[in-house]
């Protein structure tokens, strides 16, 4: 049986040869522990994670030793909402927000801090007016920051970087980007947004494998202001019972991930020799294809079915439920996700919330044929 | 000749330094601090020709890398 992967927005599959290539490489040969002992193995590797922060920083426009390696984006961004939202504070959060960013922003209300939610559904026409205005209208006094999911998960929304990181400078706000289904497939420039914080995993569009995130902070945040997760050993200033102030060992306690940190940099190297806009090109045309064709099913929906762009499409199917449905394709060799994806707030814009739906995301490496593939597998589930 | 050590405040500090110092034809070592040297235990540094740390230092500076201090005649 074929199988077809379309869950690419959960994790990119399959790797570039030379990913898996730079693990392997990495497992045989680079046994040192990074940053902590100083012979040649260790040296080795430790050149290796630096040029690997390197390539994460020229790829973003930031500096390489303000690139912070963490387990997951989750955790980056729980690095980035909780080290730079002060008490007794307001933040404003999108309407598309993961949970990776819905959860931790809640959570700050245990510190008195609150959000309010600014509309992306004016994006969906290419006109960021009214998205500046849905900020302007939910600033408060107290307002510290913005935090914008660049990319929904689970819709063709894609918010304005640079706009609403002008709106941030302008009132003098952190702005935390979640680039989580964006890095590696949208230009993105630490400078030209104003962000104060880039947060993204290896695994996704980065084309790394599992086990790593990275918090990319700007040069306007104050490294020692910034609160660690976890303390622990950093192999520096050993004597000390607090973490180094400086970035990155104030927030990388414990030994890294070095294969998932290798991994991204041969991902990087990858996305580099691609270039970012033919992936984007590729991704979006075949996302479009691919709702063009569901759009000739009957009983299937498609919700936001007059938007391009982006690389999923979300679908139910009439009389079926969504894990209905996604068992009948997986039946066939067809990997797709259904529920709510961790997105309530998208969810909720799509109305969807109460019954979740079906998701199948494109990456790189999918063809029309896979396409093709879930089309047919679609029409071969009984009409209810 | 002497060498020295321009000690910095991380292992990443200490790459970026040899990054940028290359880049300026300057040849320099990182290499790992002991307790006694480092200032709370545990560091890094840059090791290099004592006689180039004046140039080194005015490099790191207008390069945003923050040096901690120099180690003479550690060789």
């Amino acid at each position: 049986m074929k199988r077809v992967y379309l869950d690419n927005a959960a994790t990119s599959f399959p790797k570039p040869p030379c990913v898996i290539q730079a693990v392997t490489h990495a497992m045989e040969t680079l046994g040192g522990n990074p940053g902590r002992s100083s012979h040649a193995l260790a040296r080795e590797v430790s050149d290796a994670v630096f040029e690997t922060r390197e390539a994460v920083a020229d790829l973003f426009g930031g500096d390489a030793e303000r690139v912070v390696f963490t387990p997951s984006a989750t955790q980056a961004l729980n690095i980035a909402i909780k080290g730079l939202i002060p008490k007794n504070s307001h933040v404003l959060i999108s309407d598309i927000e993961h949970n990776a960013v819905l959860r931790p922003i809640a959570a700050l209300k245990e510190n008195g801090t609150g959000y309010s939610i600014y509309q992306s559904r004016a994006r969906w026409h290419g006109d960021v007016e009214p998205i500046l205005a849905s900020l302007e209208k939910n600033l408060r006094p107290n307002t510290s920051a913005i935090v914008a999911c660049h990319r929904s998960n689970i819709l063709p929304i894609e918010l304005p970087l640079e706009a609403i990181g002008a709106f941030a400078k302008a009132h003098n706000l952190h702005f935390i980007v979640d680039a989580s289904q964006s890095a590696g497939v949208c230009e993105i420039n630490m400078k030209k947004a104003g962000i104060s914080a880039l947060c993204a995993p290896f695994h996704k569009g980065l084309f790394g494998i599992r086990g790593g995130g990275f918090v990319l902070f700007g040069k306007s945040v104050e490294a020692s202001s910034i609160p660690p997760l976890i303390t622990g050993g950093s192999g520096s200033d050993s004597q000390s019972l607090v973490m180094p102030n400086e970035l990155p060992d104030r927030l990388e306690a414990g030994t890294l991930p070095v294969e998932a940190i290798l991994s991204l940099k041969a991902g990087i190297a990858y996305i580099r020799e691609v270039g970012i806009g033919s992936i984007r090109q590729k991704e979006e045309t075949l996302a479009a294809y691919m709702r063009n064709r569901m759009l000739s099913l009957p009983s299937l929906r498609l919700y936001m079915a007059n938007r391009q762009g982006g690389s999923t499409a979300l679908f139910n199917l009439v009389g079926y439920s969504p894990s209905e449905v996604a068992n009948r394709l997986d039946e066939q060799g067809i990997a797709l996700r259904e529920g709510l994806h961790c997105a309530p707030l998208a969810h909720r814009l799509s109305g969807t919330l109460s019954r979740g739906a079906v998701r199948a995301s494109v990456g790189y490496f999918n063809t029309r044929d896979d396409v093709d593939h879930l089309i047919d597998a679609l029409k071969r589930i009984p009409r209810r | 000749m002497s060498k020295c050590i321009i000690t910095l405040p991380s292992l990443t500090f200490a790459q970026k330094a040899r990054k940028v110092l290359a880049a300026n034809n300057i040849a320099v070592t990182v290499v790992r601090l002991s307790p006694e040297e480092a200032d709370k235990g545990c560091g890094w540094g840059i090791e290099a020709d004592c006689r180039g740390t004046a140039e080194m230092t005015r490099i790191l500076d207008i390069s945003d890398i923050p040096w901690r201090r120099i180690l003479k005649g550690s060789l």
